[in-house]
């Protein structure tokens, strides 16, 4: 992938990672590792990894009037980068991001956290027709949602124990 | 293994503040903070706020460790050493090996620390729990 800036043409090939706090962040920043490329992570924590971080403030799906200001925001930093991808793992903010960049005709992928074990994030379920591609770290929430299963971030959940995680 | 880990974390030379439990009687390292017990809330504290995580090989340490996203070292407990009945780490050791770092000897653990100290700023997880299949196949789809 190609490295986005901003105000010129290239801006237009930015990625974009969205993860609230915690796990999300952990699953996000978990990939940069491995080697996704990203210009930019929209968070409300501060960043373990070496990419540029713009801070947005967390919301939860049931506080519309937290929504709606999350959407205001988001609105505004996309509207400005123009994103060609972009790629979150959660939860409320990366679903309203993934929406917003919908509109603008980027990419849109979504990853499901892997603590949604037997059902779907709320968020997820929500966005799903707006995401180009959807992942779920489970196979059959992938399966029930038509996602893809990909296999899981991190290597040491275990399907066998999948009952009691 | 407090012994071991003090040796190695000397050896670093550097700024790492450390913290040990060393248990009732246990020796007390002559760096670093170290306590007989630490109270279960003042652990969880030190747990959430730590950036390398060194412990025997029971359950409760390694599941709380590694569900904070933190490096963990874990290095067996073994009958022959006289520090448990049986050799049952070894067995959870195992289990676990793809989420944490087992060390089994002094030079293990010198070596995975060392490893963690030079890491301690890249990456927000160990780097032994990645699953570099999944970032391959998302790339299908970037």
């Amino acid at each position: 992938m190609l490295g986005g800036r901003l105000n010129s043409a290239a801006a237009r090939q930015a990625a974009i990672g969205v993860a609230s706090s915690g796990g999300h962040l952990v699953q996000l920043e978990a990939l940069v590792t491995m080697g996704l490329h990203l210009d930019y992570i929209l968070s409300p924590s501060a960043l373990k990894v070496d990419v540029q971080s713009i801070t947005i403030r967390d919301c939860n799906i049931n506080q519309p009037v937290n929504v709606l200001r999350s959407l205001i925001s988001i609105a505004r930093v996309l509207w400005r980068i123009r994103p060609a991808v972009v790629i979150t793992t959660g939860a409320a903010p990366g679903g309203i991001a993934l929406v917003v960049a919908r509109f603008l005709g980027a990419k849109t992928i979504w990853i499901d956290s892997i603590a949604n074990v037997n059902k779907a994030s709320l968020t997820g379920r929500l966005v799903r027709p707006f995401a180009t591609t959807w992942v779920s770290q489970w196979e059959c929430v992938a399966k029930e949602n038509k996602g893809v299963y990909i296999g899981k971030i991190f290597n040491f959940f275990d399907s066998r124990n999948s009952a009691s995680i | 293994m407090v012994r071991f880990a003090e040796v190695a974390i000397k050896r670093l030379g550097g700024d790492a503040a450390v913290t040990y439990q060393v248990g009732v009687g246990g020796y007390r390292p002559t760096s670093g903070d170290s306590y007989e017990v630490v109270s279960r809330p003042d652990y969880q504290t030190l747990l959430e706020k730590c950036d390398l995580f060194i412990t025997h090989a029971g359950v409760g340490g390694i599941v709380s460790g590694v569900s904070l996203g933190k490096p963990v070292i874990i290095m067996p407990r073994l009958a022959s050493f006289g520090e448990h009945r049986n050799d049952h780490q070894l067995a959870t050791a195992s289990a676990v090996s793809g989420a944490v770092m087992v060390a089994n000897t002094e030079q293990e653990l010198g070596e995975f620390i060392s490893a963690a100290y030079s890491n301690r700023h890249s990456s927000a997880v160990s780097a032994s729990a990645l699953n570099r299949s999944f970032m391959e196949r998302l790339s299908c789809y970037m």
